[in-house]
Order: C-alpha cells, then sequence, then structure tokens
C-alpha cells in the first residue's frame, strides 16, 4: 500500500518535468519543422531561422499589449514572420549557398540588435510580459501548462500532417528537385525562384508561429531568447533526426531536449558550476553535430539516397 | 578623429585576422564559421600564459600563436582532411564549422566562464594626438598588424610557399596536375592563416575585454572585409578590413553605438547583391 | 514553317568569342543538325536559345522573341533543352523525374494540393499514365522506381529523353544523344526521333557522331570558332571540303 501511494507521489513529482520537456519538444518540432522545409526539401541553406522564431512571438505579444484581441495578434505575428521570410528572400535567394548562409545570420544578428535596442518599441533588453495567453482565465492555472501542452501537440499534429501533404504533392516534388540541381526544374519550365521564396515563407510563418507558442508558455518575451544559438538547435533537431524527414524532426526536439533537461538533473549530482553545464552541453551539441555530419549525415530516419549533403 | 583612430585600430585587427579566413575560404572552398573563435582561443591563450603564467606580452603572443596554429592543424588532420578525401560538400563543411565553433566557444566558458578579462599588464596613460587620445596599446596593435601584413606580402610574392598558395587559390585542379602537393599547401595555408588570426586575436585583448563571445562578434565584420576584399585576395582583404572597421566606428556618430556591426551586415550584403567579387579585386 | 528564328547572336566570355554572330532558321517537323569541332560553340549557342546564358542578337520561337526570358519561361512555350552530362534528378526516382515534366499541373500551386484536391489527384493519375507510356516507349519501365543515382550512363541519357519528351515540348534540343551511347541503342534513339518527328515534333541535334546526325537529319548546320561555317543537306555537308578542314585542321 505503502509503495503504491509512494510511487504514485513520485510521479506527481516528475510530471510536471515530463509536461515541461513534452511542451518545449512540441515548440521546438514546429521551429524546426519549418527549417526542415526550407533546407530538407528545398536546399536553401538559412541560418537566421531564429529572426522568425523573433519576430512571431513579439508581434503576437506587442500586438495583444497594445489592446489587440489575442487571435487577430497570433495571425498577425504568423503572418508578418511569413512577411519578413518573403522580404530576406527576394535579394537573397538568387546568392550562391555560402553567401545564403552568411546574409541570413547576419539578418538574424541585425535584427536581434534591434530588439535590443529599440526599447520605445520592443522594451529592449527588459523584455515584454503581461501579455494575454489563450483561454487564460477559462483554464485554472494549475492546469494551464497541461492545456498547453495537449494544445501544441494538437497544432504539432496539423502542421506534420499538412507538410507531409506537401511534400508528397507535385509541389513538394518541385522543391525536391530544386533541392537537388536547379538547372533541371528550370528547364523544364518551373518558375524556381518563386519556388525557393514559397520555401522561405512558409518555413518562416510555422517559425513565427512556433515562437508565439514560446511567448504564451514562457509568458515572457526578450531578445536573449533569440539569440543565434537558436536556429542551431533547428539545425541540429533536423539533422540528428534526419534531413528531409518530417518524423525525424519531431524526435530529433524530443531526444535534444531531453538531453537538455536530463543533463540539468546531472548537474546537481555533478559539481560543476551552472556556466560550466550549460557549456558542457553545448559541447556536447557542437560534437555531435560535427560528428552527424561527418559520420552519419542521414540521421535517424533520413534515406542515404535523398541525400543532397555529399557528392 | 577619435573615431578614425578607434577606426584604424578595429580595422587591422579585422584585417588582419581576415585574411586567414579569406585564404582558407578560397583554397578549400568553405566558409569557415570557426575562425572567430580561433581568434578569441588566441586570445584566451595569451591571457593564460600572461595572468596566470606571469609572463610578458611578447612571450604570450608567440604562445598562443603557436597554440592556435597547433590547434587548427589537429582539426585539419581529424577533420577537414578526411572530409575532402569524402568529397563532401560545402554545405557539409559549413555546418561542421559550426559545431566547431560552438565547442571552441564553450570550451572557452568552461574553463574561464563568461565574465570578461584582461591582459596583466600595466595601464598607461594614452597620447594627444590632433585632438584625440591614442594609447600605446593601440599603437601597438596597428604596428605589430602592418607588420605583419608586410610580412605576409613578402611571404606570398617572394617565396615558393607563397607561389604555390597562389597557383593554389587560383585554379585547385591545375595545380594539382602540376604537382604541387595540395595538402601540404592547404597545410601551410591553415598555418599561415591561422597564425594571422592568432595575432589578431591577441591584439584585440589588448583593446578589448577578452570574452567567449568576441570571436563571434568579430565573425559578421571578418565575412565583410573577405566579400569587399574578393575572396582568395589577402590584400584586399586588408583594405576591406580597413574600410569596415572605420566605417564601423565613424557611423557611431550617426548611428547609436550597438548598430555597429549593421553597419558591416548593411555593407557586404550591398556588395554581394551589386558585384559579388568584390570591391576591392584589383587590389592586388 | 519556321519555329526557331536566330539572328546574329553573340556572347562573348571576357576576350573569347564563344559566339560571334550566328544565324539558323528552323522549320517546324524537321531535324536540323549542329555540328563542328570540340569549342565552336554549339553548347553555348543552346544556352543562349534555351536561355541559360544572355548575349546580343534576337531569338525568336514560335513567333515570339525570347532572348531576354528567364530559362523557364522559354521552356513553357514549347522548347525543352537536355544537357550534354545527363542531369537526372539522382535522389529521385525515375518516375518522380519524369512526372516532374508536365506543364500546367494544378498540384505544383501551393494552395490547390488543399483546395482542389480531386482535380490534382486525377491530374496526378493522368501523368501517371503518360510517364509509363514513355517509360515503355524507351524500354525502361522495370526502372520506373529506382533512384535515378543508380542508372548507368546510358539510362541515364534515355531518361534525359524521356523527360524531355514528358513535357511535349515543340522543340526539342538535344546535346549530345548519342555520346557514350552503343550502337544497338543509339539505334534506337534515332527510331525514336523518327517516331517523333513523324508526329510533328522539331529537332536540334549537336552531335560529334556524323554518320548518325548525318542520318537523321534534314539539314544540318556548322559551326566553328563561334560562326556558322555553313549550312546545307546531310548529303552537301558531307561533300564540303571546308568542312572536312574545319574537322581536320581544328582536332589537330
Amino acid at each position: 500500500m505503502m509503495g503504491l501511494t509512494g510511487s504514485a507521489g513520485c510521479f506527481d513529482a516528475i510530471l510536471p518535468y515530463i509536461v515541461t520537456i513534452l511542451l518545449i519538444s512540441s515548440i521546438y518540432a514546429i521551429f524546426a519543422l519549418g527549417l526542415n522545409l526550407e533546407w530538407g526539401f528545398t536546399g536553401l541553406l538559412n541560418f537566421g531561422h531564429v529572426a522568425f522564431f523573433a519576430i512571431g512571438a513579439y508581434t503576437t505579444v506587442l500586438l495583444n499589449l497594445w489592446g489587440c484581441p489575442l487571435v487577430l495578434s497570433i495571425i498577425a505575428g504568423v503572418a508578418l514572420a511569413g512577411f519578413f521570410g518573403f522580404l530576406l528572400g527576394i535579394p537573397t535567394l538568387r546568392l550562391r549557398v555560402d553567401y545564403l548562409a552568411i546574409v541570413t545570420i547576419g539578418f538574424s544578428e541585425v535584427l536581434r540588435f534591434i530588439l535590443l535596442n529599440e526599447e520605445w518599441l520592443t522594451r529592449g533588453p527588459f523584455g515584454v510580459y503581461g501579455f494575454e495567453r489563450p483561454f487564460q482565465d477559462v483554464i485554472p492555472y494549475q492546469h494551464y501548462n497541461t492545456f498547453l501542452l495537449i494544445l501544441y501537440v494538437a497544432i504539432l499534429v496539423a502542421i506534420y500532417a499538412s507538410l507531409e501533404r506537401l511534400m508528397h504533392s507535385p509541389w513538394g516534388r518541385v522543391l525536391k528537385s530544386i533541392r537537388e540541381d536547379e538547372s533541371v526544374p528550370s528547364a523544364l519550365g518551373k518558375n524556381v525562384f518563386w519556388y525557393k521564396i514559397q520555401s522561405l515563407m512558409l518555413g518562416s510563418a510555422i517559425a513565427g508561429l512556433a515562437g508565439v507558442l514560446l511567448a504564451f508558455y514562457l509568458q515572457y518575451v526578450s531578445p536573449a531568447t533569440f539569440k543565434p544559438i537558436e536556429t542551431f538547435h533547428a539545425w541540429i533537431i533536423i539533422i540528428l533526426g534526419g534531413t528531409a524527414s518530417n518524423r525525424g524532426t519531431i524526435v530529433g526536439a524530443l531526444i535534444l531536449w531531453t538531453f537538455f533537461s536530463g543533463t540539468k538533473f546531472i548537474s546537481r549530482l555533478v559539481p560543476l558550476e551552472s556556466h560550466q553545464m550549460g557549456a558542457f552541453r553545448m559541447i556536447v551539441i557542437g560534437l555531435l553535430l560535427m560528428l552527424l555530419m561527418m559520420y552519419k549525415p542521414e540521421g535517424i530516419f533520413g534515406k542515404k539516397e535523398e541525400l543532397a549533403l555529399s557528392d | 578623429m577619435q573615431l578614425i583612430i578607434n577606426g584604424l585600430v578595429i580595422g587591422s585587427i579585422i584585417a588582419l585576422t581576415a585574411i586567414g579566413l579569406s585564404m582558407i575560404y578560397k583554397t578549400l572552398n568553405f566558409v569557415n564559421f570557426a575562425h572567430g573563435d580561433f581568434v578569441a582561443f588566441a586570445a584566451y591563450i595569451a591571457l593564460l600564459t600572461n595572468v596566470a603564467f606571469g609572463m610578458n606580452l611578447a612571450v604570450a603572443f608567440a604562445v598562443a600563436i603557436l597554440a592556435t596554429v597547433a590547434l587548427g592543424v589537429v582539426v585539419e588532420k581529424l577533420v577537414w582532411m578526411p572530409m575532402r578525401r569524402k568529397n563532401a560538400t560545402q554545405t557539409t563543411l559549413i555546418i561542421i564549422s559550426i559545431g566547431l565553433a560552438l565547442v571552441l566557444r564553450n570550451i572557452l566558458i568552461f574553463v574561464w566562464g563568461g565574465d570578461t578579462q584582461s591582459y596583466n599588464i600595466p595601464v598607461r596613460r594614452g597620447f594627444d594626438f590632433f585632438g584625440a587620445v591614442i594609447t600605446p596599446n593601440q599603437i601597438l596593435v596597428i604596428v605589430t598588424a602592418f607588420f605583419l601584413m608586410f610580412l605576409l606580402h613578402y611571404l606570398l610574392s617572394r617565396t615558393k610557399i607563397g607561389k604555390a598558395m597562389r597557383a593554389l587559390s587560383d585554379n585547385v585542379d591545375l595545380a594539382r596536375i602540376s604537382g604541387i602537393d595540395t595538402d601540404r599547401v592547404i597545410l601551410r595555408t591553415w598555418v599561415i592563416g591561422l597564425g594571422l588570426a592568432a595575432a589578431g586575436g591577441v591584439l584585440y585583448g589588448l583593446v578589448t575585454a577578452i570574452r567567449p563571445s568576441m570571436g563571434w562578434f568579430l565573425l559578421l565584420p571578418m565575412f565583410a572585409a573577405v566579400i569587399l576584399g574578393g575572396i582568395g585576395n589577402p590584400y584586399g582583404t586588408i583594405a576591406g578590413g580597413m574600410v569596415i572597421g572605420l566605417s564601423q566606428e565613424l557611423s557611431t556618430a550617426v548611428l547609436p553605438t550597438e548598430y555597429k556591426f549593421a553597419v558591416s551586415f548593411i555593407v557586404m550584403t550591398i556588395v554581394l547583391l551589386i558585384k559579388p567579387e568584390g570591391i576591392f579585386g584589383w587590389v592586388r | 514553317m519556321e519555329i526557331l528564328s536566330v539572328k546574329n547572336v553573340k556572347k562573348h566570355f571576357g576576350g573569347v568569342k564563344a559566339v560571334d554572330g550566328c544565324s539558323i532558321r528552323i522549320e517546324t517537323g524537321t531535324v536540323m543538325g549542329l555540328i563542328g569541332p570540340n569549342g565552336a560553340g554549339k553548347t553555348t549557342l543552346f544556352n543562349l536559345i534555351s536561355g541559360f546564358e544572355k548575349g546580343s542578337g534576337e531569338i525568336t520561337f514560335k513567333g515570339m522573341r525570347t532572348d531576354k526570358l528567364p530559362p523557364f519561361k522559354i521552356a513553357r512555350c514549347g522548347m525543352v533543352r537536355t544537357f550534354q552530362i545527363p542531369r537526372a534528378l539522382s535522389k529521385m526516382t525515375v518516375l518522380e523525374n519524369l512526372l516532374l515534366a508536365p506543364k500546367t499541373q494544378h498540384g505544383e500551386r501551393i494552395w490547390n494540393v488543399w483546395l482542389r484536391r480531386k482535380s490534382v489527384q486525377m491530374q496526378e493519375n493522368t501523368i501517371k499514365e503518360k510517364s509509363r507510356e514513355i517509360l515503355e516507349f524507351f524500354e525502361i519501365s522495370h526502372l520506373e522506381d529506382e533512384y535515378a543515382g543508380a542508372l548507368s550512363g546510358g539510362q541515364k541519357k534515355l531518361l534525359e529523353m524521356a523527360r524531355a519528351i514528358a513535357i511535349d515540348p515543340s522543340l526539342m534540343m538535344l546535346d549530345e544523344p548519342f555520346a557514350g551511347v552503343n550502337p544497338t541503342l543509339a539505334r534506337k534513339i534515332t527510331g525514336y526521333i523518327d517516331e517523333l518527328r513523324e508526329g510533328g515534333m522539331t529537332f536540334f541535334i549537336i552531335e560529334h557522331d556524323i554518320p548518325a546526325i548525318t542520318k537523321i537529319s534534314d539539314k544540318i548546320t556548322v559551326m566553328s570558332e563561334g560562326k556558322v561555317l555553313t549550312e546545307g543537306t546531310p548529303d552537301e555537308i558531307r561533300s564540303n571540303p571546308d568542312v572536312l578542314n574545319v574537322y581536320l585542321g581544328g582536332e589537330g
């Protein structure tokens, strides 16, 4: 009898952690799915993905704080993220791969500087809080995270299903051909540039949505939440899970955040300071990225034949 | 005037460190995102030598360069060379370099923490110069940087190694057929490029606070300098670096200081869109 | 009736005059061969006509000026070209390679994937059937689900042609279709070209294999050093001493 209630109590203690891990994994899974569309399926080397994470989050919370109804704010956030994807794409998608990488990273850093400095707009480094969250008046506080989890997983499934449908459609076929060799779809009459823009826009909008979801979970957004490292979290998720595999991306997100949370547990046992634990985590991530790319670039679920990563 | 001095200082640092990035870019055909962190690594090794072991700055300088070059050689043997054998694509190498950047930077955080540090050297007063102040450190940076760049010029134009490097950077396949041992030349490119970058890193530590992210922050201006000067053109990179450094500092006259890096980004993007071969391509 | 007209087209790469004032006319439903020594500018001319390179001069296709249009727009007008080294999309299956080709697929517009689901599905089925017919025509049906990267060189060449046909073009520009291809396969390809020409398709073919090209062409253009040397029927070309000179002199 004692054993049962004891283990039930233990479960209650762990449950919030599990909910947290699943919540963050869903958010990052959505974020990474957007990148997977751009890189895995279209071959666009976008190192500035975090910018759209930020645009979605900031737009929604700021609009909401200024009195805009929540639903509209959310739509605006996602739409603006997609629109900025379009803006970024117009001048840069004609550049070659390496230049695109540099320019996109510059873009996300400049955006972060703007977020930091234009305090009249974004409250600068102090961040934004106090905005509404969906149904926050209806759901009791202690269950709110569970509600979010159910909501976010539902959204994740919807996005996953949509992307899968897209990638198996003729539209997806054109993207895949662009990924490998632009001249072929071009010679067959496809407007390659326009498809790249569409891919970037959609991927950015998805990232924006993820940003909105992150804002609701954290109840606070600040420029520090949107450093370039977040882009590379998404990168490692999609590479680990298998480039161009949406299923793999979701699994990758889960693995990454379980790892992060797991190391938080360990840090209580190991005599390392917090900054060292953080650094250790990132060293593992960096090594993992290197080793994956060197020896198993198809990740867990990727297909070797489908890889556009080595000649 | 003060801005011009600051611009010259940071410009020479950018120029010095970016040369390596440019040369590697051209020879190995990929963007090494870890380059900035090698620069930071050098600064930290100098810090270690100077503060922990109490050596003077000149010794620290030498040790930092040696250590950074050694690290670069190890990475070349363990990572880049096997990838070349496998014919890895440019994108693969870029992503690997991102991973490497993460590892390096976080090793620095792990060992030294995220706080700012500085060398243990006497603080000296600056001189008055046309109404602005220039410190001895700043003078040291500019002089050393230019001295090294001059050495590089000598190396590239007079010696056999230099000629081989230029041949390789012009056309890899042709160089290989002409009997040049590409692996050796690539190794030498790393050595020289990272050596210069390390020197730049130590000098950088003289004029700014040493933090783990210092290298990453230098990366965008370095890219801008490389592109401005034309990839693979060391002299163009030097010109580009000076221009970027000056424009960054001068921009603070009209823009808030935090937007300095936005300047390099904007300059770089404009150049890429209009004349991707670089503006200073003719500087040879 | 004229389908393609090229007037005084030029393309210079720095000091090199790759194409230096070429003028060619091709009649609908004919096969025009293009021969000349290496470096004569044949592929560059193809690139200029199909829009992959831009130069000066006038190019008119089916009565429309195309020299300023991007390649995909020119392709949509009904012109398709193959590449000297086949560009099979190796990470996609053979069937997928073909399914990419047909024009005006509703499913290629992103919103139609949801809004016109049925119509998209029906179209998919139609083009799948057509693609399978083309694969059968080229006798590579058994490779339908293979990744194109696993194909042999000759099979890739066939795939390249099959894909070009799947777009249902009016003008097919083939860049060395017989290169590196064994005689049996070459005869097959000649047969296909004949059949398609009967059906009204026009061909413009670069080739080095002189016997093959003289057999199937109605007319042949000879290029040398970026210019058109001469033009005529296969017999006229065969007996033209200048042509012989250009080959013997040029290839040493």
